[in-house]
C-alpha cells in the first residue's frame, strides 16, 4: 500500500497534513486530513475563574481570537444571569462586525488568494500573497493591505489590542468610545463596503467569468448534499453575533431550529481512534459514517452553510448579492426561493457575501451615535453554576459550555468549535477530491497535490481551533485487559 | 529494614540585628544546636524576596526559615511586617503548586532569645521530616521525548 | 553577511501555537512589501506552499533566520524544533509560548498521565481488570497513529539553543518591524550580532515605567477580580485592587490592556532581572496591600491579609498564565551540561 502525504498543508490557520493512501492498483484507498496538533484548552481550563476564560480561550487562535472572546463572554454573561446594557450590545456587535470583514479578506486574498489568482500551476515560490499582488497589481495590493490596517484599528480600538484583543467583560464592555472614535469608525466602515463591493466585483471578474472556475464551483465533484446549519435573528436573517440555530435539510427545507444553550440535544459527537478532533453531527437524523445521503447528519456550517440555512441577509447589498450567487449556481427549488449550494469552491463566493453583509451591518452600529458613552456594564447576578455563549465565527457556529462551582472556578468546558463542525464535511470532501484526481496511473504532482488542498483551502479551515482537545476531553481508546493481558473490550469516549 | 530517614535541609534567613545575634548565642551557650539549620544573614527579614525562598527550594532545601525581629521592633521600623505579608500570600502560591506551606515559615525573636530561634528551627526540622524530602520542582516536569505510556496495574498482573 | 549578496533567508513556524505570532508578522501592514524585499521567505507554512520536504531539502545554516513560535507539545514539535534549528543561523523563540511556554504551559499543572488515568476511571474499569489507558497506537487499518503528547509541554529553549527570543502574546508589529530590522541589518550588513540570549522587541524594565494611568500611592484593602467591578479609568490597576501583572512585566508594548481597563495578564514575560513572575507579584502584592500599624500582631495581619488575598483562587494560573516554563516552580536547577552562552556566540560567528 502506496502513502502519498502532503505536509504540512499550506495556507491554513494551524497544522494540518494530508495523508492518501493508494491501493495495489494505484487507486485511491483513503484519504484523511490530520490535525497532528493539540494542546488541551478543555483540561487547561479547568480550576480557572470563569473571568479569565476570554483571555485563555482567545488563545486557541491567532486568527479568529475576537470569535473565542465573545463566545467566552456571551456565557460568562449566561453564568452570572446578566443581561448586558444596549449600548455595550452594540459596541460588541460593531467589534464583531469588523472582525468578520477582517477574518474573511484575510483568508480570501492571503489564504486562498494565492489559488484564485495565481493558480495552482504556478511554482510555488509564486503561491503566496506576494505573487498575488503581482496577480492583482500594486493597487489592489495597497488596497487590502489597507483594509487589514484599518479594521485592526478598528479592533484595537473597541478592543484594547489588534491581535488577542481584551474588553470583553461579563455584563458589558470594559470601555466606552467616545464622538471622534465613533467618526472614524463610521469612516472606516464605509471604506469597508467599497471595498467589499469591489472585492465581489473583481471575484466576479477575475474568478466566475472564467469558465474553467465556473466549472469548478458548479461541479458535482465538489459538491456534497449535506445539511446546512447558521446562526439566524428573529426574522429568519444571519446573524453573526447572537440568535437561534438553524438547520435546513439538504434540498433546503427548515429542519430544526434551537437556541444555542440546547445544543447538545441536536449535535452529537462522533469519535474516531485516529484523530482527537471529534466529528459533530445531527442526532436526528444521527451518525451514518463519513458519508452523505438518507440518515446521514453530516452538516455545514461555515459562509456557504450560513447562506443556505438562513432565509435571508439582513443588509440591502449583502441580500442582493446573495441572491445574484444562488442565482448563478443555485437556481429556484420547485417550492421554495432557492435550493441550498452544496458545491464547496462556492464557499469562497459565499464568504465574500458575508463579508458585505458584515461590513454593512458595521456601518450600520457605527453611524448611529448610541454606540457612544453611555453605560456599558450591568451588575452581574449570583453565579448559576452554568452557561453557554455562541457566536458565528467566520468557519461556522462556535459555542462555548462552561460549568463552575459556587466560586465562579471552571470545573468542566465543552467547546464546540466552528471548524470543527464541518470536520466530517471536510473529511468527506477530502476522500471524495483525492478520488477524482488521483486514480491507478497518475503522477502525483504538485500541481494536483495543490488541487487537492484547494478542496481543503476552500472550507478556511482553522486547525488550531480545531486542535485545542486533549486527553481528558477528547476521543480516547481506553483498552480494558485481565490479567493475562486478553483484550475485554475497548471504550471509546463519545460525548 | 530500617528506613532511612532523611534529614532535613533548612534555609535560614536571619535578620543581622535580633536573630542572627541570637543565633551567636545559642553557639556560644551551646544549646541545642539544630545542625538541620544552614544560616544566612540578612540585614532585615525584608531583605529576602520571595524570589529568594523559591531558589532555595530548587537548591535542595525542604523548609526555608524566615526569623526577623519581633513585629513593632524592626530596626528599620516596618520591614519586619513586609516580611510577613510576603510570606502568607507566598504560602498560598505553594500550596496551590502542590508545596506544603509550612516549608515556609517566618519566627520573631530578639537577640537575647536564642531559645526561640532553637526552638523554632528545631520545631521546622521535626515538621520536615515527617513531611519528608522536597521533591523539586513540584510541577510535572520530564523534559525531552515522550514517556511511556501510562498503566494503572490491579494487584500482580504485570504491566501490558 | 551573506556569503552570496542574496537576499537574507527567512523562516517561520508555529508548533503548538495560535496562529497568532504568524498574524503579527502579517500585520506589519505597509511594511509587508519591505518584508518581502528585504527577506526570501524559504517556509512559512501559513503563507508560503513550500513542504517538509523542502525544508529538509535545505542546506544546514541555509536559513538566516527563522522565527518560531508554539509551545512545544509534541515530539513532533520537538524534531521540528531540531531540524529548524539545524537549518538556521539564528534561531528566534518569537511570541510567549516559545519564549516561555504560554498559555499551552498551564497543561503541565497536572500530568498526561494524571489526565489519562481520569479516563481511566470514568470509563468504569472494574475489579479484576486492568485498564491501560494509553495515548492509543495505530488504528487496524493503515491510518496513521494519533499524535502522541511529550509529557510536558515545554518552551522552545528547554529543546534546542536559542539566539533571541521576540516576546509577547503575539509580539506588538511595531516591535515586530523594529526586532526585524535589527536582525536584517546583522545579516545583510554585518552590524554587531545583539548579545546572545537577547530580547530583542520589548523593554528591559517593567510595564508600570511605559503605562500612562496615574499612580498615587494608595493602598488596597483587598484585591478584587476581574468581574467584580469597572476599573476607574487613568488610574493605576494595581492600587484599584485588580491584579495587574505590569510590575512584574517586561514593557514594550504599550500598556495596551490596562488602557482600556483590563488588568496586564503578563504576556510580554519577566523584565530583565526578574527571575520569576510570580515571585515578583507575591512581593508586588504584598507592597500594595494596606500596612496597618506597627503594633499590629501576627495575628491581625494574618488575618487582614488572608482577607486581602481570599480572591486570588488561582495563584499559578494568574501569576504564570504565560510563563510557566520559566518559572522557578517549574524548572529543575539547571544542569552543567547546558553550553555556555559565550560557546553558543561561538558557534555562530563567522
Amino acid at each position: 500500500m502506496k502513502r502519498i502525504t502532503i505536509d504540512p498543508l499550506t495556507r491554513v490557520e494551524g497544522q494540518g497534513r494530508v495523508e492518501i493512501l493508494l491501493d495495489d492498483r494505484g487507486d485511491v484507498e483513503d484519504a484523511v486530513l490530520i490535525v497532528p496538533e493539540l494542546r488541551g484548552f478543555e483540561s487547561l481550563c479547568i480550576g480557572r475563574p470563569a473571568e479569565e476564560m476570554p483571555r485563555l480561550t482567545s488563545r486557541i487562535c491567532g486568527l479568529c481570537p475576537e470569535a473565542h472572546l465573545m463566545a467566552s463572554v456571551k456565557a460568562l454573561d449566561a453564568l452570572y444571569q446578566v443581561k448586558i446594557p444596549e449600548t455595550a450590545r452594540r459596541l460588541r456587535e460593531l467589534f464583531y462586525s469588523t472582525f468578520i470583514v477582517l477574518d474573511h479578506a484575510t483568508h480570501f486574498y492571503v489564504l486562498a488568494g494565492p489559488d484564485l489568482f495565481v493558480g495552482p500551476d504556478a511554482r510555488p515560490e509564486e503561491r503566496t500573497f506576494f505573487g498575488v499582488i503581482r496577480a492583482l497589481g500594486n493597487d489592489v495590493g495597497k488596497r487590502v493591505i489597507d483594509a487589514r490596517t484599518r479594521n485592526l484599528g478598528v479592533i484595537e480600538r473597541l478592543g484594547g489590542r489588534s491581535v488577542h484583543p481584551v474588553a470583553a467583560v461579563p455584563g458589558g464592555w470594559s470601555r466606552t468610545i467616545d464622538e471622534g472614535a465613533r467618526a472614524e469608525i463610521e469612516a472606516a466602515a464605509r471604506a469597508n463596503v467599497a471595498f467589499a463591493r469591489d472585492t465581489l466585483e473583481l471575484f466576479e471578474r477575475v474568478v466566475v467569468a472564467k469558465p474553467e472556475m465556473l466549472d469548478l464551483m458548479g461541479s458535482e465533484s465538489f459538491a456534497e448534499p449535506t445539511y446546512s446549519m447558521s446562526t439566524v435573528d428573529a426574522g429568519g436573517s444571519l446573524s453573526f453575533y447572537d440568535g437561534r440555530l438553524r438547520v435546513v435539510a439538504p434540498d433546503g427545507h427548515q429542519h430544526a431550529s434551537f437556541a444555542a444553550r440546547d445544543y447538545a440535544l441536536f449535535i452529537g459527537e462522533h469519535v474516531e481512534p485516529w484523530t482527537y478532533v471529534t466529528f459533530p453531527y445531527l442526532l436526528d437524523p444521527g451518525w451514518m459514517g463519513l458519508t452523505v445521503g438518507a440518515g446521514s447528519g453530516v452538516y455545514l456550517a461555515s459562509p456557504l452553510g450560513r447562506l443556505n440555512a438562513a432565509e435571508s441577509l439582513p443588509t440591502p447589498l449583502a441580500q442582493s448579492a446573495a441572491e445574484s450567487m444562488f442565482a448563478a449556481l443555485g437556481g429556484p427549488g420547485p417550492d421554495r426561493p432557492r435550493r441550498p449550494i452544496h458545491n464547496r469552491m462556492a464557499t469562497h463566493w459565499a464568504r465574500l457575501v458575508e463579508m458585505l453583509c458584515a461590513a454593512e451591518r458595521m456601518l450600520e452600529l457605527a453611524a448611529d451615535p448610541r454606540v457612544c458613552g453611555g453605560d456599558v456594564r450591568a451588575e452581574l447576578g449570583a453565579v448559576t453554576g452554568e452557561g453557554v455563549g455562541s457566536v458565528e465565527a467566520p468557519r461556522g457556529t462556535l459555542i462555548h459550555h462552561y460549568w463552575t462551582d459556587e466560586r465562579g472556578i471552571i470545573t468542566k468546558v465543552n467547546l464546540i468549535v466552528g471548524t470543527t463542525n464541518n470536520h466530517a464535511a471536510m473529511a468527506i470532501s477530502v476522500k471524495r477530491a483525492a478520488r477524482a484526481l488521483i486514480s491507478r496511473g497518475t503522477v502525483a504532482s504538485d500541481p494536483l497535490l495543490a488541487r487537492l488542498e484547494m478542496i481543503v483551502r476552500a472550507y478556511d479551515p482553522c486547525l488550531s481551533c480545531a486542535a485545542h482537545a486533549f486527553p481528558g476531553g477528547a476521543p480516547l481508546a481506553v483498552h480494558l485487559r485481565d490479567r493475562a493481558g486478553r483484550l475485554l473490550r475497548v471504550v471509546s469516549r463519545e460525548r | 529494614m530500617g528506613q532511612e530517614i532523611h534529614e532535613p535541609v533548612i534555609v535560614g534567613f536571619l535578620c543581622h540585628w535580633c536573630a542572627y545575634r541570637a543565633a551567636d548565642l545559642v553557639g556560644m551557650a551551646r544549646a541545642q544546636i539544630v545542625p538541620n539549620l544552614r544560616p544566612v544573614r540578612v540585614m532585615c527579614s525584608s531583605r529576602v524576596d520571595p524570589e529568594l525562598v523559591l531558589k532555595a527550594f530548587q537548591e535542595g532545601a525542604d523548609g526555608v526559615l524566615i526569623v526577623g525581629c519581633h513585629l513593632g521592633e524592626c530596626h528599620y521600623v516596618d520591614g519586619n511586617q513586609r516580611a510577613l505579608r510576603r510570606v502568607l500570600i507566598l504560602q498560598a502560591v505553594l500550596r496551590h503548586a502542590g508545596v506544603a506551606p509550612e516549608r515556609l515559615e517566618i519566627a520573631w525573636a530578639s537577640a537575647s532569645e536564642g531559645n526561640l530561634l532553637a526552638a523554632a528551627a528545631v520545631g521546622m526540622a521535626e515538621r520536615l521530616r515527617r513531611l519528608g524530602p522536597l521533591r523539586w520542582p513540584p510541577l510535572p516536569q520530564h523534559v525531552g521525548r515522550s514517556a511511556p505510556a501510562a498503566v494503572v496495574t490491579a494487584g500482580n498482573g504485570a504491566p501490558t | 553577511m551573506t556569503s552570496d549578496g542574496a537576499r537574507p533567508r527567512l523562516g517561520m513556524y508555529s508548533a503548538a501555537g495560535c496562529g497568532g505570532c504568524d498574524v503579527a508578522v502579517l500585520n506589519l501592514g505597509e511594511r509587508l512589501p519591505a518584508l518581502a524585499q528585504t527577506f526570501d521567505i524559504v517556509f512559512a507554512p501559513m503563507l508560503a506552499d513550500f513542504k517538509v520536504a523542502d525544508l529538509a531539502a535545505l542546506p544546514d545554516a541555509g536559513i538566516d533566520l527563522c522565527l518560531f513560535n508554539g509551545t512545544i507539545r509534541t515530539p513532533a514539535d520537538e524534531d521540528m524544533a531540531h531540524l529548524l534549528r539545524r537549518k538556521s543561523r539564528f534561531m528566534v523563540a518569537f511570541g510567549a509560548c516559545a519564549e516561555s511556554g504560554g498559555v499551552p504551559a498551564l497543561a503541565n499543572t497536572s500530568t498526561v498521565d494524571e489526565m489519562l488515568e481520569r479516563v481511566a476511571a470514568a470509563s468504569g474499569a472494574s475489579a479484576g481488570a486492568e485498564a491501560e489507558a494509553s495515548q492509543p497506537a495505530r488504528h487496524a487499518t493503515a491510518m496513521p497513529a494519533l499524535p502522541r503528547l511529550c509529557p510536558t509541554a515545554c518552551s522552545l529553549e528547554q529543546v534546542e539553543l536559542v539566539d533571541y527570543t521576540i516576546p509577547g502574546c503575539p509580539p506588538e508589529p511595531a516591535q515586530v518591524w523594529a526586532a526585524l530590522e535589527t536582525l536584517a541589518g546583522v545579516v545583510v550588513s554585518g552590524t554587531e550580532l545583539p548579545w546572545p540570549g537577547a530580547t530583542l522587541g520589548a523593554s528591559a524594565a517593567a510595564l508600570c515605567e511605559e503605562c500612562p494611568l496615574t499612580r498615587e500611592d494608595r493602598k488596597v484593602q483587598r484585591f478584587r477580580r476581574l468581574h467584580e467591578s469597572a476599573a476607574a479609568p487613568d488610574r493605576c490597576l494595581l492600587e484599584q485592587g485588580f491584579v495587574c501583572l505590569g510590575v512584574a512585566t517586561r514593557g514594550g508594548c504599550g500598556a495596551l490592556c490596562p488602557q482600556v481597563g483590563i488588568p496586564c495578564s503578563g504576556c510580554y514575560g519577566q523584565p530583565d532581572g526578574v527571575a520569576d513572575q510570580g515571585a515578583r507579584m507575591v512581593a508586588a502584592l504584598a507592597a500594595a496591600l494596606d500596612a496597618g500599624t506597627t503594633s499590629d500582631g501576627a495575628a491581625v495581619v494574618s488575618g487582614r491579609v488572608a482577607a486581602a488575598i481570599a480572591g486570588i483562587l488561582d495563584p499559578i494560573g494568574t501569576f504564570y498564565g504565560f510563563t510557566l516554563q520559566r518559572s522557578l516552580l517549574a524548572r529543575p536547577r539547571p544542569a552543567r551540561s547546558r553550553r555556555p552562552a559565550e560557546e553558543r556566540h561561538e558557534a555562530h560567528h563567522h
